[in-house]
């Protein structure tokens, strides 16, 4: 795990097209907006951070990708409904 | 009223939500998606927050342009979207391809508790509030 606080701005750098799960996150809870937090795991897969990071009971956390969503493909098959 | 900010140059409209479950809460992504009926999230985020198929109601299937898609409906304790919070909100619990870069849809039944303008040029979301 990175320990460092990073913006989201330099997250997205550090880690382009990836998902990102954050811990210690810098957030606005209102509305809600991400403004960084510490690195915990980064991978091309979902599915693969979730599993492979741990995070203790009771904590906040942020799931990111920090790449541009793509509507082609939105379920697992093609097409969205 | 609150603005929104969202980016206008994507294909779909991204925003963020705070979903808590029973071990936390986190911070994701969900597309604003009108054409949705009910809110999706996907099972991997569920799961991590401590909901699993046990705590759902009963099974929901979504219908794709190549077949079905199976889940299950379950209520969140707590999802925080665009200024607002509501609890014991009802989701479709989903798959969603890795691709997507989201996780989860934002639909008509939580977005019809509040007036909400969006401005597509300007990538904002003008929400009401209550």
């Amino acid at each position: 795990m990175d320990t460092t606080r990073m913006t989201w701005e330099d997250i997205k750098r550090a880690y382009p097209d990836e998902w990102v799960l954050l811990v210690d996150v810098d957030a606005d809870p209102s509305i809600p907006r991400v403004r960084g937090g510490k690195v915990a795991g980064h991978s091309k897969s979902r599915k693969e951070v979730l599993a492979s990071t741990w995070l203790p009971p009771g904590s906040g956390w942020a799931l990111k990708y920090t790449g541009r969503p793509t509507g082609a493909d939105l379920l697992p098959g093609q097409g969205h409904r | 009223m609150i603005d929104v900010p969202f980016d206008p140059t994507e294909e779909l409209i991204r925003i963020e939500a705070r979903i808590t479950g029973p071990l936390g809460h986190a911070d994701v992504d969900l597309v604003l998606d009108t054409g949705a009926s009910v809110t999706l999230i996907t099972f991997d985020t569920l799961d991590k927050l401590g909901y699993s198929a046990r705590d759902g109601d009963s099974i929901s299937v979504i219908t794709t342009a190549i077949g079905r898609e199976s889940g299950y409906l379950l209520r969140l304790q707590e999802l925080r979207t665009l200024g607002h919070a509501f609890t014991d909100v009802r989701v479709h619990a989903h798959d969603l391809a890795e691709t997507s870069g989201i996780d989860g849809l934002l639909g008509l039944d939580v977005l019809r508790h509040f007036n909400y303008e969006i401005r597509s040029k300007e990538g904002l979301i003008r929400v009401g509030l209550a």
